[in-house]
């Protein structure tokens, strides 16, 4: 929340390659199906951080470009979702992977939840994920 | 079930077959999740189905465009199936 909050002061400096938030968001959905296949912490780390920032980019990109709306906040909702799946699936059978593949199934219903109620109520997951991910290398 | 509720599906059923067998879970649940993912972003879908039925649209509904996902798509599955089958994919 916070570093949304000084991100967003910068965002109407940047020149963004692309007007359409789409094309963030599946380039998110590719590099999440990308981590799949990932063994390598450093690659784990580098692909979670740019998913992220992919995640801030396409939300800048809307707010820049006047194409805030319920169907674009919806769109953004389910994809993190896709990109969660893809990303814990991963670590599935790890003791630590089994604890965020559930909460990755309470933020699919935190999401239901936040669409019905109109309360934007998740989890960061995948930011937490990439704060472990660093931990992990900085201990090893 | 194509709409987010499926994915909490298929990640339960992922975790149950999990106890089992966990290759058998990753194979049938990224098949699962990427069959979904496929189609809901190339199609026009109602995620929250059934708390809310809006329609939105990710992609552009090319048929060229749409083929090339299916092939992608069709090699994910294979590397899938012989990594489950133990093969050497990445040699």
């Amino acid at each position: 929340m916070i570093y949304r909050t000084v991100l967003s002061k910068w965002e109407k400096y940047l020149i963004f390659p692309s007007k359409n938030p789409s094309d963030y968001q599946v380039v998110g959905i590719l590099l999440s199906l990308g981590y799949l296949f990932t063994t390598n912490i450093y690659f784990q780390i580098i692909l979670v951080a740019v998913i992220l920032i992919l995640d801030w980019v396409d939300g800048a990109v809307a707010r820049k470009y006047n194409l805030v709306g319920r169907e674009g906040w919806m769109i953004d909702v389910f994809v993190d979702r896709l990109s969660e799946g893809f990303i814990f699936a991963a670590h599935l059978f790890s003791p630590l992977g089994v604890i965020f593949f559930l909460l990755y199934i309470i933020n699919i219903f935190l999401s239901l939840y936040s669409v019905k109620s109109g309360k934007h109520i998740l989890l960061p997951i995948r930011f937490i994920w990439l704060l472990i991910l660093i931990v992990k290398l900085w201990i090893r | 079930m194509h709409e987010l509720f499926g994915f909490a599906v298929i990640g339960i059923l992922m975790l149950i077959v999990g106890f089992f067998d966990q290759k058998m879970a990753m194979v049938i649940g990224l098949s699962m999740m990427i069959h979904l993912a496929q189609d809901m972003t190339v199609g026009i879908s109602m995620p929250f189905n059934p708390v809310d039925k809006t329609e939105v649209r990710l992609m552009r509904q090319d048929t060229k465009f749409r083929v090339v996902l299916d092939v992608l798509v069709i090699i994910i599955f294979g590397i899938l199936w012989i990594r489950y089958l133990n093969a050497p994919v990445w040699q």
